[in-house]
Formats: structure tokens, sequence, C-alpha cells
């Protein structure tokens, strides 16, 4: 019985900053049941991370949510007292990110990190917290759990300080995890053994994922709908396959066409897009690809166009749409 | 240029053999006589590259093809072996007699951030390799560094502006032009799309391949993406802990790799679930080991999936299995 467990309708977050606002998040709209796997794809500075973190309720001091919904486990939490959010994070809502070596805290010994969300929200006592650690860590394939309870992150490769934030964001049995670039800083070697992991951990565990990443050839592998996001806003979204093998925004075809893939022909040349991302400050009236779009016409420019259904389930954002 | 290996159809540009860097390692123990470890960073490496050809060198973090790189254009001077370059062995040039060859040799780096100096304009960054080369005339180098921002798709306004003006890939079109400035024959890019996003990696490498075709360029690409080493190499080298493994043209290297470490390496590369791809994956255990004491014999051997008792014992040497397809593996 698959359980809704993030909704997100409308999301618009902002950044107040000295040079004016930044409208990080505009629109964004989505859905994750139990046991989906949900890519949001995207390039830097497009809002992906803003949005996880908008989730999360970890908005640095100078982002605001100011608009729209965000239903966790059917409680909208947008205006939710931070007290509460913090018993969220961790039990409902759990993230992964892209630098381990940033992420854990450098000082404390992984199994104190480990244990310390166990302490809190399992409200185990240190001992019973100390044996769920050293199964978590076995969970995540860590050899000899036991004594690497005692080391220091640095003393971890970073694939191993991958597995160990995996632990910690599972330790309390999230319905949510988000990943954030979790695989980016990983040879492939690594990374498919990170993503493989994430996987047979959601199947153990029933949680819905959500991964954000800017490689379309990771996205195609392991989700199951994708949401592709430029500029802040959501241009496009629905299942993978139907989004990937027929791409109605020309910013997704733009995305698929400049990524290699072993299969490309080797002769030809890539069909890379033009131009750069638009300074999300002095965003222009209408479509914020208009100026690098080759299907660009008149009304592109004057008018943004919302978001609307090509077939069940695919959503695009696009005046001029391939059919 | 007048070489000796004329009478071959291909020019060969750049002969590598036996090239080994080595560097001190941390001390084995906290007595002085217990001595320093060495870290092998490149142990053994032979390869040679052709006028106008691109050698694509892949292998992931730690496996020295960065290192290799640099020890080619003697930035370290390796510990053994020949760097063979239009006929003249460069490791035994003292620096002043490499200061020439440096011209005709140059490198694009990964990190196009921290590869450009703050404090310097644009158009000095560009220019400062003429400058080293000896051209004194200003209006001479201020053309130059003209028609080298033309040449990788920049604005010629730019030349007064500083790095930090400038996104990523911008930069890095900096860099190429700093390095295409003294019109090099050979230039070695280490990741230079590696930091990029994806649509602008896709201008990056259409940039790169049009200026090959027309400056006659020669490449080694060193990249740990495999896609992109595909696209853009005429020959893949895959490197592990300091050792060539296998060597081949690209599209028998692809279509036919002989080295399991190859082989899992390819496995790994994301592909949509709804592809058949007719690859079998193989999902390697652990990490790349340390290259300080790598273990002994192929120094794949405890990784490897299909490994016997004998390769630990022996080092497998790079042998032809097939024409101009190598490898190093005892059961290829």
């Amino acid at each position: 019985m698959k359980e809704k467990v993030l909704e997100v309708r409308d999301l618009r977050t902002r950044f107040f900053t000295h040079e004016g606002m930044v409208a990080a998040v505009e629109g964004l709209s989505l859905q994750v049941e139990s046991g989906d796997v949900v890519g949001i794809v995207g390039e830097s500075g497009c809002g992906k991370s803003t949005a996880a973190l908008s989730f999360m309720r970890l908005l640095p001091p100078q982002g605001k949510i100011i608009g729209g919904e965000i239903i966790l486990c059917g409680q909208d939490v947008v205006s939710l007292p931070a007290e509460q959010m913090r018993l969220l994070r961790g039990p409902k809502i759990a993230m992964i990110f892209q630098d381990s070596l940033a992420a854990l805290d450098p000082t404390m010994k992984v199994g104190d990190q480990l244990m310390e969300p166990l302490q809190i929200h399992m409200k185990l006592s240190r001992a019973d917290a100390r044996h769920a650690a050293i199964e978590l860590l076995n969970k995540v394939g860590i050899p000899s759990p036991e004594k690497r309870l005692d080391a220091y992150p640095h003393q971890f490769s970073g694939g191993m300080r991958q597995r160990v934030m995996i632990a910690i964001a599972l330790s309390c049995n999230p319905r949510l995890l988000i990943a954030d670039e979790p695989t980016t800083a990983l040879d492939v070697t690594v990374q498919k053994q990170i993503l493989d992991l994430m996987l047979q951990l959601r199947d153990e565990l029933g949680a819905g994922i959500i991964l954000i990443t800017h490689d379309v050839g990771v996205v195609s592998e392991i989700c199951d709908r994708v949401v592709v996001m430029y500029a802040g806003r959501e241009v496009e979204s629905g299942g993978t396959r139907d989004v990937f093998l027929m791409p109605r925004h020309p910013y997704t075809a733009g995305l698929l066409n400049s990524s290699l893939s072993l299969g490309h022909d080797r002769r030809q040349a890539l069909r890379a897009i033009p131009g750069l991302p638009p300074n999300l400050i002095h965003l222009p009236p209408g479509c914020p690809f208009a100026p690098r779009c080759p299907r660009v016409v008149e009304r592109c420019r004057e008018e943004m166009p919302a978001l609307r259904e090509v077939v069940l389930g695919h959503e695009a954002a696009c005046w001029n749409m391939e059919e | 240029m007048n070489q000796p290996e004329t009478q071959t159809k291909e020019q060969v540009l750049l002969r590598v053999e036996g090239l080994k860097m080595h560097f001190p390692g941390p001390r084995r123990g906290s007595f002085p006589w217990q001595g320093r470890s060495t870290i092998k960073a490149v142990d053994g490496v032979d390869f040679e590259l052709c006028c106008g050809q691109t050698l694509g060198l892949v292998g992931e973090s730690g496996c020295g093809k960065s290192t290799l790189a640099r020890a080619v254009l003697q930035l370290y001077r390796p510990t053994a072996g020949k760097v063979i370059y239009e006929g003249r062995d460069l490791c035994k040039l003292s620096d002043a007699q490499l200061r020439p060859i440096r011209q005709h040799a140059q490198i694009i780096f990964q990190d196009p951030y921290a590869s450009l100096d703050p404090r310097r304009s644009i158009g000095y960054t560009i220019a400062e390799p003429l400058m080293l080369a000896g051209v004194k005339d200003e209006r001479l180098r201020r053309e130059r560094v003209l028609e080298l921002l033309r040449l990788v798709g920049l604005d010629a306004i730019v030349e007064n502006r500083y790095p930090h003006e400038f996104s990523g890939g911008q930069r890095q079109r900096v860099g190429i032009a700093r390095a295409l400035v003294t019109n090099p024959s050979f230039v070695i890019c280490d990741e230079p799309v590696s930091a990029l996003d994806v649509s602008i990696q896709a201008q990056v490498i259409n940039l790169l391949r049009d200026l090959q075709v027309r400056l006659n360029l020669t490449y080694l690409f060193i990249s740990h993406d495999l896609r992109v080493v595909r696209y853009l190499s005429d020959q893949v080298a895959v490197m592990y802990l300091g050792r060539i493994v296998e060597i081949a043209p690209t599209e028998d290297l692809f279509g036919n790799p002989l080295h399991p470490y190859t082989r899992a390496l390819l496995s790994a590369v994301p592909r949509a679930r709804w592809e058949e791809s007719g690859i079998t994956r193989i999902v390697l255990k652990g990490e790349v080991p340390s290259p300080i004491d790598p273990p002994t014999g192929c120094h794949f051997a405890p990784r490897c999936p299909i490994a016997e008792a004998g390769c630990s014992q022996a080092t497998p040497p790079l042998r032809e299995v097939r024409p101009g397809h190598k490898a190093a593996c005892f059961l290829a």
C-alpha cells in the first residue's frame, strides 16, 4: 500500500541578498509516494538544492519560503514552528549532502554522530544506540563497524563517508530521503555502489527518495519520475522514460542532447545549448529559457508559460512545445 | 619537424617509455631508521601518440593520471623512463633547454577557478606565455590575444576584465586560449570539462574538437568520465594504480574490453533502465587501494572478480592480445 509522503504545491522560495531578491524557486509542485524515486535534474543555480532545503526547512537566514505548501506525511510544514520541525527531521524526513566532509562534524567520532539522532528521536539508551549504530554501519556496507565507530570522519575515504551519511540519514527510518548530488564527488565504480545501496534500502524501508542531480544518466538509471528545473522553475515533469524519450520542453531536449552517453555517435558534433543560464536577480519577463531557446516565438519573451499536461502525468511549460 | 620516424604513415609526436614518478611518502614508523615509504604514483607507463590524434586517459581518482600528465611535461621530473617528444628525450633536458619546447606543449587544467590568477586581467593572463616566449612587441601580443579570444568564442571586450566576472565555462575558454596562445602542437587536457555544467560541458567539448581540426592539435585527454573520453579520443588508455592496464583504439576498447577493470568501469557508467546494454553488470567491491605499498602482483587482483591465485604473485605485462589492443591481464 503506497502512501503519499510528500506533496509540494506551488512552492516559492526567495533569497534576499544585497544585490536584490533572487527567485530561487518559483512554483514547484511535486509528489512522492513511499517506494518512489523522484529525480530533480537541472544545472547549477537552477534551484534544485534550494528546493530540497525548503522541504527540510533548513534554508539559510536570507532564504524564505514566501508561498506554497509542503505537506510532509499529511502535515503542512511551511509555517511549522522550528521546535516541531526539528522533531520531524530524522523520523519523517532526512537528507544526504553532496560534500560528506563538510556535512559531518570533523571533531566528533562517527559513532557519536550516528548515535545522536537515535538517542534524541528514538529515545534509546547510550548502549542500545551503540548497538543500533553498529547495525546501521553494517547495513550500509562498512567493514568491521565496531572499530569504525570510534574513528573520525577524516579517517574514512569519500565513498565510506558517504555511506556513513546515509547511515545517519536512515537511522530513524525516515519516510522521505532527500539525496542532494550524493555521488557527484565520487568515482564511477563507487557511485554505482552508493546508488545500488540507496535502492536496496528503499526496498527494505519503503521510504520515498528524492534524488537531486545534474547527471541525466543517473536519473535515467534509477528514477521513476523526474522534474526538470531551469532558473528556479519547473519546466517539465513526468515519468522518466516519457520525459527522456519524448521531451516536450526545448530545455529538456537540449539537456539530453548535451549529455554524452556510451551510445553517442562519435562523428557527430554535440548539439550544445548556446549561451548561459540567466541571472536570477534580473530575470527578463516571459520564459527564462527564451534567450537560449531554438523554438522561441514572440509570446515567449512576454509571458511565462504555465505548466500544462501533455499526456497523463507528463507536464511541460512551453508555448511552442514539441508535439 | 624532421624526425627519424617519418617512415611511418602517421608521425609519432610523443613516445613515453617506462615512465616512473615516485614521491617520498609518509614515514614507516617513528624511528629515523625505519625510513620513508614510497608513493608510486606512476609506475612504468609506455605509450605512443601520433600527430593530430587524441589519446584518452581514464581511471579513478588517485590512479596517477594527472601525475602522468605533469611528468610528461616535466612539471615534475620523472624518477625513471623516457619522454621522447619530437625525437628528443625531455627528461634529459635542463630547464633552460625545456623552455622553447614548453611553447609547443601546453596544458589545460581542470579547475577553471584555481588556474587563473585572480589579480590579473584576462588579457594579461592570456598574453603571459607570449612574454615568457620572448615576444617583446606589445602590439603584437595584444593582436594575438584578440585573435585567441575570437578563436575560443569570447568577446574582445573581456580582455580587460578579471576572472571573478566570469562563469566556469567562460573561464575554461580563457584557460584554453592561454594554452593555445603560443601556437602549440601538443596540448594536455587535464579534466577540462569535469567542473562544468552539462550544457556548458557540451559547448567546451565542441570547442576542443573544433580547435583540434582547425589547428591540427594533438591531445592527451584526461578524464574520469568514460562517456567524454569515448567521444573525443582516437585511442584510450585505462590506468589503475599508476599503471596502464589496457590501451586500444576507442572502438575496440569500448566494443570489446579485455581487462576486467575496464569491463567493471564500463558497466558502472550510468545508463537508462529501458536500454538493453548487453553488458553484464560487474559491481566492484571496495575502493582503489592506496598507491603507498600497493598490492603485489597485479594491482587489481584484490578487487578483481575473476582473479586467480597466480595474479597476486607476478605482475602481468602489458601485452598485445589483438593487433593494436594491449591489456595487462594474465586471463585476457
